[in-house]
């Protein structure tokens, strides 16, 4: 029995009828095509799911479609809307915090949401934000690196 | 999972839909426990309830009921709300303390303090911080509002004295005249990611270099979070903290524990960490207190 649900994916207005017990990650990845948020575990356990709903980095697998109505999506395609890369996913690269790729999404969504709300993190404050997070290729050591580039603060060590 | 979702516009129309669907209903707060739980096949609900975004159920604040003074803490309250509250790192710091261990900052941030406190598990991170500030539980039902002392709210493993029908509004914490310092501490392999091995909660009030009030409450290590009374009645006697009230008190709360063998730890090893944590977070609520 589906159901019609509206919410705003990366700025647009979309409407997609859902099945009651449909999650976000499906919604986003089978019916809007948006294959950039990955499912690494459906658990809530990797963060590889991870994109920002209402402002605040959440897990789509465990997010209902049904209780994601109205709400304000942002995927890792929102950040480089017209194909220029946005600062965090430049200094991923720059930093050579990328080997598969597939935490990536998540990891950068991630830093996305801890950068906007604090854009001076400590060392400490940084691995809280991303404990969510894991990476099974670059050992964090590069990713870390990477949002320290980011913060204003140019922590060192 | 074939199921139909209600998203009630108020707690009214929640209570409302409970009393007649209530036993084959499951609510739904932050979802990080019930999608997993519907998932593994151990619900299956003829009704998920959506209770998530009633505002009237969230939020952190001080309240007056008659001449008592307390902090309300509403059940759908996020547990990152939680953890970064400024009202309870001033006067609650353990519950915050327990929020910021729990998970990631992504499950935090869906996860209710209800929600944890409900799903009842023996390790629940917020059960012991929110058991050694006195919190009572405030549960509407179809008999009306109760209000309980929340070492009476969990029954076993997984279980608590919720009905069918009945909804947890939120926590209700006394405000102390005495300065109090609360604290959690969590033991687990990992430093996030893990559950609690053991969990301890303890708060301590001290005035004029003399210990007014103790309590200890220990998670993970038996069926339900418990208070560890006969380590709260050491150092009550003993009147203050010395090095061998706390390792009276510690000794004593380590036997006072129930654990079991389970994948996580022996215990064995379990009761010696309660032993070290339970010393651990008392010095340091002793710490906070007199800040």
């Amino acid at each position: 029995m589906s159901d019609g649900i509206e919410l705003i994916v990366n700025g647009q207005a979309r409407a997609v009828t859902v099945d009651p017990g449909e999650l976000l990650v499906d919604v986003l990845r089978e019916r809007l095509g948006l294959r950039g948020t990955k499912k690494g575990c459906g658990t809530g356990d990797c963060g590889a799911c991870t994109v920002l709903m209402d402002g605040k980095a959440v897990n789509s697998c465990l997010v209902l479609a049904h209780a994601a109505q109205g709400s304000d999506i942002v995927t890792i395609e929102g950040l480089s809307p017209e194909g220029a890369l946005h600062p965090i996913q430049q200094a991923f690269i720059e930093q050579g915090a990328v080997q598969c790729g597939f935490c990536t999404p998540g990891m950068v969504l991630a830093t996305k949401a801890l950068l906007d709300e604090n854009a001076e993190p400590t060392e400490t404050e940084m691995r809280a934000a991303l404990a969510g997070n894991i990476c099974r290729c670059t050992g964090y050591g590069r990713i870390f690196a990477a949002v320290r580039a980011l913060s204003s603060r140019k922590v060192i060590g | 999972m074939p199921f139909e979702y209600v998203r009630p516009a108020t707690l009214a129309e929640a209570l409302e839909f409970l009393a007649e669907h209530g036993p084959e209903s499951r609510l739904l707060a932050g979802g990080t426990d019930l999608i997993l739980e519907m998932q593994a096949k151990k619900a299956s609900p003829r009704f998920v309830v959506d209770i998530g975004r009633l505002s009237e159920l969230r939020g952190v604040r001080h309240v007056q009921h008659g001449a008592q003074a307390f902090i309300e803490v509403g059940a759908l309250t996020t547990v990152r709300e939680v953890e970064t509250s400024p009202l309870l790192a001033e006067e609650g710091r353990g519950l915050a303390l327990a929020a910021a261990s729990l998970a990631s900052v992504q499950v935090r941030n869906r996860a209710t303090l209800g929600g944890n406190i409900c799903h009842a598990a023996p390790s629940a991170d917020t059960a012991p911080a929110l058991l050694v500030l006195d919190a009572l539980a405030e549960i509407a039902g179809p008999g009306g509002t109760t209000l309980v002392p929340l070492d009476q709210f969990f029954l076993g493993p997984g279980r608590t004295l919720l009905g069918p029908c009945d909804i947890l509004l939120g926590f209700r914490i006394p405000r102390p005249i005495a300065r109090r310092g609360s604290t959690y501490l969590k033991h687990s392999p990992r430093r996030a990611m893990d559950c609690a091995v053991v969990g301890v909660g303890a708060s301590i009030s001290i005035v004029n270099g003399k210990t007014l009030d103790v309590r200890l409450a220990l998670g993970a290590v038996a069926p339900t979070p418990m208070r560890a009374l006969r380590a709260e009645m050491v150092l009550r006697q003993a009147g203050e903290l010395s090095p061998g009230a706390l390792a009276e008190a510690a000794h004593e709360a380590a036997g006072e524990a129930k654990p079991i063998d389970d994948i996580r730890a022996s215990a064995w090893y379990r009761r010696r960490m309660v032993e070290v944590c339970a010393r651990r977070a008392l010095e340091r609520a002793a710490m906070e207190s007199a800040d």
